[in-house]
């Protein structure tokens, strides 16, 4: 009767997995690669400079590759089961947004990781995907067929989709603060890290937008006003000004480091506020948005 | 300070002056808040303010001071200020009515009408609509990603500030059979409506009841009740905990009779459904007919032992729908269908279905409807839609190509 949910541990573990084995398949290249001249290995990888590699490497890197593909069809693979069986969006309950949360980091780590060539950030992507695999692994939520009639509207699953996109795009940039202040203040900071977060705010940013908007002409359908300062509402508006600072303020000062950085992982923190934080604050008494 | 060129630290200081205007004003001003005037006094305050905007842009765009108003100094200070504004109504219980106290005389209980921000919106339209006349003005093409973003959201922002002075969102209260011809505001005035609306018929869809297992103890769901709640349908056979439960039969509407249940359409009559429980450890059984009962008649549950429950929840709509029909002074009647999500427009006002008489659930001769005017709304949303063009052009151009192609022009 409800297969699709039973089954999660085993797609949940799976996916880990591969996602886990991948990168870190991916991460030992590193260390068979001869260093750039004058530079350590780290750095000169970090950087995606350009490196010569080993035969060994080039065969880890490539299964590193396969293996977290292979963790992302399958992950893609359940979701779509269990819409399916679900017979509704698999997009209602907290416990569902943290499915697509860890599906979307995966890959968008991946991606990332094709683009730019940043082995740690795919590992660290993976693990925060594993991380969400495991809270829901942990804590499985009830998931109950209907839907309430509010929820039953076009805008639902693009609303969310694009929101869940936003929220793995900027928690991969706070990643990149988080690092990024690391290296400021005890390593050597590399310039085109900042480049990274930005890429990835402006994309973030943009989904953030499109959520924000889809978000506003749902509520005009559903509840009469596209925009009623409900608590969540409120927060989400708090996030999308702080990643609104951070793009001006970068535009305006492109050679700061250390005030950048901050704001992205103050930015962040907010986000956190925004998705869960809000069911706990005292202005979320009559919230239409508290997840069941 | 104050010598030209202004930096963040002056930006901070216009910031805090705005404030203190602010809460100076909501002090001395008798009624909490400030409420947007209505047409067409809130037009002629908008085009006033457009008229300064290109005023200022049109003959003193040279000035240090108009220069900086529309630089990243003075448009972080005033994003800051909103954003500091927003924070407070993000944690402050906001409209609550026995509020009271400091707090709501400097107007940080009701901060969307408060004037601290109004003056925030002010300075945030003053900058962005500099900088976006700055940056159309000539047109050019690379800067249609910048003006579609700034330009969207100056409409939005002043759209539908100053729409608030003619939106008006009313409850009306619909019973079987009666026309109706008013409506409540939020404060509980009656208006009279160029319309009446008549329910016909209140009609709710439901999904399956669903089955669960209930600690007496705690009042709760047992603890064996992770999964998600089966839904009761005939035939069906649902293993929770030891126990092996087989729905024999399935009656979306009984009452009882002889002895047993039959199906009825009589108003109120419950689901039903026949249960037969075996517990595989203990081989102890049990046998019943169970229901979540209704307005008009009591649930029925199973005793499993001595503390879990067997119960029926009540079932969940599916969807609700109103059947009205429509009059007006001038035009034929019109019958309308008002379900969640598919507001019908009247007159001028669209009808959301909000809620009924929950207690007799699919049975109420109740509906209860919000009804809203909003004239401001196609400004608002085509601010929306440039908006939208203008997250999808940041997302396909990204950073790299707006930064090689616009280099900050103002850099004191
Ligand atoms: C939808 C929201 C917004 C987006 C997406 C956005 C985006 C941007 C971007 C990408 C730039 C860099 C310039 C360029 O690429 O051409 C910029 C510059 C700027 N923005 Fe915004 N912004 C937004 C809201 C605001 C607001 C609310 C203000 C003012 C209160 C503002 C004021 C400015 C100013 C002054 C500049 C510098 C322009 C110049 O010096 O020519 N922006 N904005």
């Amino acid at each position: 009767m409800f297969a699709d949910y039973t089954n999660f541990p085993f797609y949940g573990l799976l996916v880990s997995g591969l996602w886990l084995t991948g990168s870190l398949l991916i991460w030992i290249t590193i260390f068979m690669i001869k260093p750039v001249h004058g530079k350590s290995k780290i750095v000169s990888v970090l950087n995606a400079e350009k490196a010569s590699k080993t035969t060994t490497g080039m065969v880890t890197g490539m299964a590193g590759n396969i293996l977290i593909v292979l963790g992302i069809l399958l992950f893609g693979y359940y979701l779509t089961v269990l819409w399916l069986s679900l017979g509704r969006a698999p997009m209602r309950t907290l416990g569902e947004t943290r499915l697509w949360y860890s599906f979307f980091l995966g890959l968008i780590g991946y991606t990332t990781y094709l683009r730019w060539n940043y082995k740690w950030f795919m590992v660290y992507s993976a693990m925060m995907a594993v991380l969400f695999i495991m809270i829901n692994l942990v804590s499985p939520e009830n998931f109950s067929k209907s839907l309430m009639p509010a929820l039953q509207s076009p805008w639902f699953v693009p609303h969310v989709i694009v929101y869940i996109f936003a929220y793995a795009l900027l928690g991969a940039a706070s990643i990149v603060a988080v690092y990024g202040l690391w290296l400021e203040y005890f390593r050597e900071f590399k310039k085109n890290l900042l480049q990274l977060g930005d890429n990835l705010v402006y994309i973030g940013f943009a989904f953030l937008t499109l959520g924000l908007i889809f978000g506003a002409i749902w509520a005009k359908e559903a509840w009469g006003h596209y925009w009623t300062w409900d608590p969540k509402e409120t927060w989400a508006f708090i996030t999308w000004l702080a990643y609104l600072t951070y793009m001006h303020f970068r535009y305006f000062h492109p050679n700061k480091v250390r005030t950048p950085l901050w704001i992205l992982a103050l930015a962040f923190v907010i986000l956190l506020i925004a998705w869960f934080g809000v069911n706990y604050l005292p202005s979320a008494q009559s919230s239409i948005h508290v997840y069941s | 300070m104050f010598d030209p060129p202004w930096r963040y630290r002056e930006g901070f200081l216009v910031a805090l002056a705005l404030l203190l205007a602010g809460f100076i004003i909501e002090l001395i001003t008798p009624q909490p808040g400030i409420s947007i005037p209505a047409f067409p006094f809130n037009m002629f305050a908008g085009l006033a303010f457009i008229t300064t905007i290109v005023f200022l842009h049109n003959f003193y765009r040279g000035e240090p001071m108009v220069k900086w108003l529309s630089s990243i100094p003075a448009a972080t200070s005033a994003i800051c200020l909103v954003t500091m504004l927003t924070i407070l109504m993000g944690v402050f219980h906001q409209d609550r009515p026995d509020s009271g106290g400091t707090a709501e005389a400097l107007g940080l209980t009701h901060v969307k009408n408060s004037w601290v921000f109004l003056m925030s919106q002010l300075y945030v339209l003053t900058s962005l609509g500099l900088v976006t006349l700055r940056r159309s003005i000539p047109l050019k093409r690379k800067n249609t990603g910048f003006i579609l973003n700034h330009g969207g959201l100056w409409i939005v922002i002043a759209a539908a500030s100053l729409g608030t002075g003619d939106l008006h969102r009313m409850r009306m209260e619909l019973h079987q059979g009666e026309p109706v011809w008013h409506a409540f505001e939020g404060n509980g005035n009656i208006r009279h409506l160029p319309f009446a609306l008549e329910l016909l018929n209140f009609d709710i869809e439901e999904y399956p009841p669903q089955l669960a297992i209930v600690d007496s103890h705690t009042g709760r769901l047992s603890d064996t009740d992770q999964m998600p709640l089966p839904y009761i349908e005939a035939g069906e056979t649902i293993r929770v905990a030891d126990w092996h439960i087989t729905i024999e039969e399935f009656l979306p509407m009984a009452t009882a009779k002889d002895g047993t249940y039959v199906y009825s359409e009589e108003t109120g009559a419950p689901p039903f459904a026949k249960i037969r429980a075996l517990n595989r450890s203990t081989n102890e059984s049990r046998e019943g007919w169970i229901s979540c009962g209704s307005f008009k008649y009591d649930s029925e549950y199973i005793w499993l032992d001595g503390r879990n429950v067997l119960v029926m929840t009540l079932p969940e709509p599916r969807k609700y729908q109103s059947h009205v029909i429509a009059r007006t002074m001038q035009d034929e009647p019109r019958e309308l269908f008002i379900e969640v999500n598919k507001p019908p427009k009247v007159k001028g006002w669209r009808l959301y279905q909000v809620s009924y008489d929950q207690s007799r659930g699919k049975w109420s001769e109740i509906s209860v409807l919000e009804i809203v005017r909003d004239p401001w709304l196609p400004l608002v949303y085509l601010g929306f839609i440039m908006l939208l063009a203008g997250a999808v052009y940041i997302f396909w151009i990204g950073k790299d190509r707006t930064e090689t192609v616009n280099k900050p022009s103002i850099k004191n």
